[in-house]
């Protein structure tokens, strides 16, 4: 099979070599902003969720921490 | 400071990477692979060199971003055809504000056979090539390199450029048909000189 002369026509080419900086420059500062999004996320999600749940968890950690008393007297 | 190497790694593993880990050092890679091909056809839709390095940025861009929708069904290259050349023909679209591929009302589009052999084609020197597809109609050009380039096929090339089936086989058969009368054309002159 012959070889197919379209592969060549990029060959030929030359990017910038400020391309790659700026390409993965905004790369980078995408990843960080997802991650700031993803750490503010979970944060909301922890704040929220105290205080829909906060009496609910605060007496169930209440109870906890009677019963390993409890046992501790044991 | 240690420099890691990912190019012992396929292109499947470093998306891995990429996607899994949310590490972006191995995209540097997959932009060294490809960047002259992205680079290439951005010239096809963008003479000007910068805005077509802008156009190059922007696609790698949005590449980092749509890697969690790659399914890993197909080779990376050929998902990579297909987001270049959405990416080239919508911004296309924006600038010219129509259609860029337009059916031109020809006779005998029904009449096109399938399509046959290209090892004549394929002998065309890759010099020669680069020069004469320049002489050919944008549109006629792009479908050409779909073709030939990226190697999509014609129902692929439908779906992207919004055009007949029939209507990307005559553009095919107009510009194999230049090329290969230049080009023996240009051996004849070569020949006798």
């Amino acid at each position: 099979m012959k070889k197919n002369p379209f592969h060549e026509l990029s060959k030929s080419v030359e990017p910038s070599a400020k391309l790659k900086g700026r390409v993965m420059s905004s790369v980078n500062m995408l990843g960080m902003v997802g991650d700031i999004a993803e750490l503010f996320t979970l944060n909301l999600g922890r704040v929220v969720g105290e205080f829909v749940h906060g009496e609910d968890s605060d007496e169930e950690s209440t109870e906890g921490n009677s019963e390993s008393n409890d046992k501790t007297k044991d | 400071m240690v420099v890691i190497s990912y190019a012992h790694l396929t292109d499947e593993e470093i998306i891995g990477m990429i996607v899994k880990e949310r590490n972006s050092n191995p995209f540097g890679e997959l932009y060294s692979r490809y960047v002259k091909m992205v680079l290439f056809k951005c010239q096809q839709f963008c003479p000007n060199a910068a805005a077509a390095e802008d156009l190059t940025h922007d696609i790698f861009v949005k590449l980092y971003t749509d890697l969690k929708k790659f399914e890993f069904k197909s080779k990376f290259s050929t998902w990579l055809f297909r987001v270049v050349n959405n990416y080239c023909i919508d911004h296309q679209r924006k600038i010219s504000r129509g259609p860029i591929f337009v059916e031109e009302d020809e006779n005998g589009y029904e009449f096109i056979e399938e399509e046959g052999s290209d090892d004549d084609l394929f002998e065309v020197h890759s010099e020669a090539l680069s020069e004469l597809i320049k002489r050919l109609k944008s549109q006629d050009r792009q479908v050409l390199l779909m073709k030939y380039l990226d190697g999509l096929k014609i129902e692929e090339i439908s779906e992207l450029t919004g055009l007949s089936s029939s209507a990307i086989k005559m553009k095919l058969k107009r510009s194999k048909e230049f090329i290969l009368k230049e080009f023996s054309k240009q051996e004849k002159a070569l020949n006798a000189n």
